[in-house]
């Protein structure tokens, strides 16, 4: 029995440094303080946490360099699990006092309203210049700023070169439709109507496509047409006319003038991805990023792909002032239960400033601007074939503040569209069953 | 007397140990979950008092109706569906085909969808039933009738998909029950049978079928309980849609928790489910209850 009960001693004190958590703090044999933050992420873009971890150990070259005997290392934990997991793991973790000093975000209003984001404003309002400020409007809340935006991933509308040349635009032409769409005289309606025109002369199968899921793309297309689903505060806006006048182009669309294949939601995103990367679908609206999804199903390199597809912003309509496009940055939260704030900012301001080509980095890796103005600026970033040449969209870039409720929304939002798209519903009716569940399922909304 | 006190609690103290496991895992995240039903929990994960705020939306809410429309004709349809092939299967390999290499080789055959993880069988049924020619239906349907348009089954065709689904992968489990039920039925009734020169039909109404009806009422409420927690094949091969047409009660306890983060909702929505779980299970225990009495 002793031999048992000494045997299990042992394997807990081998075990539970294993379980053990948190950041923690320890003296070097240098007398330096050792500071080990924990850093989480959810996803691909793991160049994101990378790029902190980076600035990290610049800035432990510049506290050696102030004489200050602390020097910071990570613990890393990379994951790809679904989203709501991964932020209700954060919350969790939270509650039981073992939160990551750092961590990906995918919901940022759900996590300040909770209170478990550090109030970073300090170092994001010293280094106003240095970003496009609009990229935080996502994780603002009363004015206070509670996340760091990485990266300004931009949702354009892509289309073929190829399948403009096949009815018989010149290169002229072509290179010059982003520069069109861009100073608002090409509009969405002349795109729509060139959607159309394309697939009638034949030179694409399809003429518009869009992801096969809920998502915010769609609310891009909500704004070109006029409808502003939120306001500066983070309300969400019914806008019943514009709504309906994004219900009636979904369904036509799919069951009118058929430019969009009345079966896209059932398609997987390989087969999408590839209908945009061969061509067989002349435009597709999305986030630039998804434009290395597209070059790897169509087994394209990057080059390849930009070559043969261009990307505009989302053009200015009949209901808009001007084109646009929104960016959904990959936000980084800083916890509020961190024992190291200050060092935590410090790290930010090292992200923005010196180490921001890390930034750079990971823009070009994933095919995306940057919320640090120098950062897309930087040779990386111009040498990408696919972001190197649509830098100037970070002037129309908005985003979208944190929206209560929004997420809901775009769930009954989506199934509406799957229904209008399959001809099973009808815009009206769309409108209506969209709006009873806003109403029931969503607080503080603003009726239009 | 004192005998059976004490063995009584010999009894309790072996069972203590699963009763503690039942307790912690069981009842306890059952009251936890009545007690969320009464909150707004959401996404923040803080608990506010809601009071009955989530059970007045569940009677709000248009959807209501086609979800418990959808549950109960899900439940029923699927349900005969199942206990008809179940005994067809069973009867067939048991009482038909009576050697026994063959009919172990059948059920064996019926056992692969149920042994199968959902996401694998989910995905294949995608890949049979996909919208474009890459899938393996519409792929024959092409080859065969020449210029012939895909077809979008899942969307076209939801309920009948789900129904089916769900059917293949409950086979196994009642056919087998309802075979070793037929077994077990005196051979001398069989050959009674037989010399007073009744046909097959009639010794499966009068002899098969009354020999194994209480197992027969055992598969249905299993199977009845089973669909109405069960949810998976549903969430994988059409999540509940086109718009609502195949949303069923625990689905859309799923949906409201886990996809639009509103925990109290969805606690309230099972607590119902519970209820009718619950009281179904009386039911079946007093239907049950009936039958043996009558047997006396």
């Amino acid at each position: 029995m002793k031999r048992i009960l000494l045997a299990l001693i042992a394997v807990l004190a081998i075990v539970s440094p294993l379980f053990a958590n948190g950041t923690s703090e320890e003296k070097a044999a240098d007398g330096v303080k050792v500071v080990t933050l924990r850093i989480s992420h959810n996803m691909d873009f793991t160049t994101i946490p990378d790029a902190v971890v980076g600035a990290a150990e610049r800035l432990n070259a510049r506290y050696e360099a102030e004489g200050k005997n602390i020097r910071i290392e990570f613990e890393k934990d990379y994951q790809t699990i679904d989203w709501t997991e991964y932020q209700n793991n954060i919350v969790f973790a939270h509650k039981i006092g073992e939160a990551p000093d750092f961590f990906a975000i995918s919901d940022p209003a759900s996590l300040i309203k909770a209170g478990l984001l550090l109030d970073i404003t300090s170092v994001i309002e010293k280094n106003k210049d240095v970003f496009t400020m609009a990229a935080f409007d996502g994780a603002t809340v009363d004015g206070k700023i509670y996340a760091y935006a990485p990266d300004l991933p931009t949702r354009v509308i892509y289309y073929s070169k190829d399948d403009l040349a096949k009815i018989g635009w010149t290169e002229e032409q072509i290179e010059a439709l982003p520069g069109r769409v861009a100073s608002g005289e090409f509009t969405f309606e002349d795109f729509i109507a060139l959607c159309n025109e394309v697939v009638a002369k034949g030179g694409a199968k399809y003429g518009l496509e869009h992801r096969p899921g809920k998502g915010s793309d769609f609310l891009d297309i909500m704004k070109t047409l006029g409808c502003e689903y939120y306001t500066p505060n983070g309300d969400l806006v019914f806008d019943s006319e514009g709504i309906l006048r994004f219900f009636q182009f979904t369904y036509d669309n799919a069951n009118v003038t058929k430019i969009t294949p009345n079966n896209l939601n059932q398609m997987g995103w390989s087969t999408i991805n590839l209908h945009v990367g061969t061509g067989e679908t002349f435009a597709y609206y999305g986030p630039v990023y998804s434009a290395g999804y597209v070059a790897g199903a169509a087994k394209l390199t990057n080059a390849e792909l930009a070559a043969q597809e261009a990307f505009i912003l989302f053009p200015k309509s009949q209901y808009t002032d001007g084109p646009f496009t929104v960016a959904a940055p990959q936000y980084i939260g800083v916890s509020a239960d961190t024992k190291y704030p200050e060092i935590c900012k410090d790290i930010l301001d090292e992200l923005s400033n010196g180490s921001s080509d890390l930034l750079a980095h990971h823009g070009a890796k994933i095919n995306s601007l940057l919320a640090v103005k120098a950062a897309n600026e930087n040779e990386e970033v111009l040498a990408n074939p696919v972001i190197g040449d649509i830098t100037y969209m970070t002037d129309y870039a908005v985003t979208v503040p944190s929206i209560n409720g929004l997420n809901i929304f775009h769930e009954e939002l989506f199934k509406q569209i799957v229904a209008l798209e399959l001809g099973e519903t009808d815009p009206e009716t769309a409108l209506a069953a969209l709006k009873s569940q806003t109403e029931l399922n969503i607080k503080d909304v603003i009726y239009k | 007397m004192k005998n059976t006190r004490n063995k009584n609690i010999q009894g309790y103290a072996f069972l203590s140990p699963f009763l503690i496991l039942i307790s912690l895992f069981y009842i306890a995240p059952s009251v936890l979950t009545i007690v969320m039903s009464f909150t707004s929990l959401d996404g923040a994960f803080i608990w506010e008092w809601d009071g009955f705020g989530n059970y007045l939306k569940i009677f709000k809410d248009p959807n209501t109706v086609i979800i418990l429309r959808n549950t109960v004709v899900y439940i029923l349809v699927t349900m005969v569906l199942t206990i008809i092939l179940d005994l067809f299967i069973a009867i067939m390999t048991t009482y038909f085909i009576k050697e026994e290499k063959w009919s172990s080789f059948f059920k064996s055959l019926i056992m692969i969808p149920m042994i199968t993880p959902s996401v694998v069988y989910s995905v294949l049924w995608i890949w049979f039933l996909d919208a474009s020619e890459a899938g393996f239906i519409n792929r024959i349907l092409i080859s065969v009738f020449k210029g012939a348009e895909p077809v979008n089954w899942i969307a076209r065709y939801p309920f009948v998909v789900i129904i089916i689904a769900q059917l293949v992968v409950s086979l196994a489990y009642g056919s087998i029950i309802f075979s070793s039920a037929i077994k077990a039925i005196p051979d001398n009734q069989f050959k009674a049978a037989h010399v007073d020169g009744a046909s097959e039909w009639e010794i499966v109404k009068t002899i098969i079928i009354p020999n194994i009806s209480s197992h027969i009422r055992f598969i249905a409420m299993w199977e009845t309980l089973g669909l109405m927690t069960n949810y998976i094949n549903i969430l994988l091969l059409t999540n509940g849609g086109p718009l609502n047409r195949t949303e069923v009660w625990a689905l859309s306890a799923y949906h409201k928790a886990f996809v639009g983060q509103k925990y109290g909702y969805g606690a309230a929505i099972s607590v119902l489910l519970i209820l009718v779980v619950f009281m179904i299970m009386l039911l079946f225990k007093a239907t049950g209850g009936i039958g043996r009495r009558r047997g006396k």
